[in-house]
């Protein structure tokens, strides 16, 4: 128990520190549509938005679809697993 | 396969061949053996290429936190595939007109009407991506889509590929329209 305190706090403390983002990939096997619809179903954002999503993982080979603390983001990640997109997350850019 | 509408009542359905209804219940059970017998603590497991993509790495450059990761999300990720693919095995319906046509048929049989509710809607787009992407594996599709699968059963196994991705786009443009 006290371990896992002791990781949440350094996680929260790390956190505070610089932003986590979740990650998407582009693979050749998810359709095009398929992907601008969990963006649009899953973070709520607009067609137009989750377009641009689509396309910036499309054309650039990934895209950055949220930002936040490390626990949402994981959230987030395993969320976009569950829907066999290929996501991850790292440390915000500084 | 006739595509995917939308109906009044909120279902999408469409119309597919029996013959469709078969492979996609054969390939759908496949993927539940596969799902089945994935062991989230086996490492080796874990490093084939199929069950990589299924279950893919959180934290690509921290071995250790991805192994966390998995830890506490793995189980719970296969639980759901593997209810979603029973569930894309329950609205195509039991398999006893298919195996009763030992007999030359007569005449062609006629199409089968899949109709889905919203939550057959999302296990079947998330079963048709898993289908997808471990057929693709199978493929050996490389990051720019080209399969380099060269045996006898390349054209099949492409066909198989290409028309669950037809099925998944024509359901994906159902629920948006």
């Amino acid at each position: 128990m006290p371990q896992i305190d002791e990781s949440t706090r350094v996680r929260e403390a790390i956190s505070l520190d610089r932003p986590w983002v979740t990650v998407v990939w582009d693979d050749p096997v998810n359709l095009m549509s398929y992907v601008a619809y969990v963006f649009r179903s899953y973070f709520g954002v607009t067609a137009a938005e989750a377009e641009r999503l689509m396309l910036q993982v499309h054309n650039n080979g990934r895209a950055i679809v949220a930002t936040g603390d490390r626990e949402s983001m994981e959230r987030h990640v395993e969320a976009m697993h569950g829907y066999g997109l290929w996501a991850t997350l790292d440390k915000a850019e500084e | 396969m006739m595509e995917f509408r939308r109906e009044d009542s909120g279902t999408v359905s469409a119309m597919f061949e029996p013959i469709e209804v078969d492979l996609l219940r054969q390939v759908t059970s496949q993927l539940l053996q596969l799902l089945g017998s994935i062991d989230a603590d086996d490492t080796a497991m874990l490093a084939q290429p199929a069950v990589r993509r299924l279950l893919p790495d959180a934290y690509p450059d921290d071995p250790e936190a991805a192994a966390e990761f998995r830890r506490f999300t793995a189980d719970g990720l296969l639980e759901g595939k593997l209810a979603n693919a029973a569930a894309v095995l329950g609205a195509l319906g039991d398999d006893e007109q298919s195996t009763v046509q030992t007999d030359a048929p007569a005449h062609d049989p006629l199409p089968v009407p899949i109709v889905l509710d919203e939550q057959q809607i999302q296990s079947w787009l998330r079963t048709l991506t898993d289908l997808r992407l471990v057929v693709a594996d199978r493929l050996q599709i490389d990051p720019h889509g080209v399969p380099h699968l060269d045996d006898e059963e390349s054209h099949v196994v492409n066909d198989i590929y290409n028309w669950l991705g037809m099925v998944q786009e024509s359901l994906v443009y159902a629920i948006d329209a």
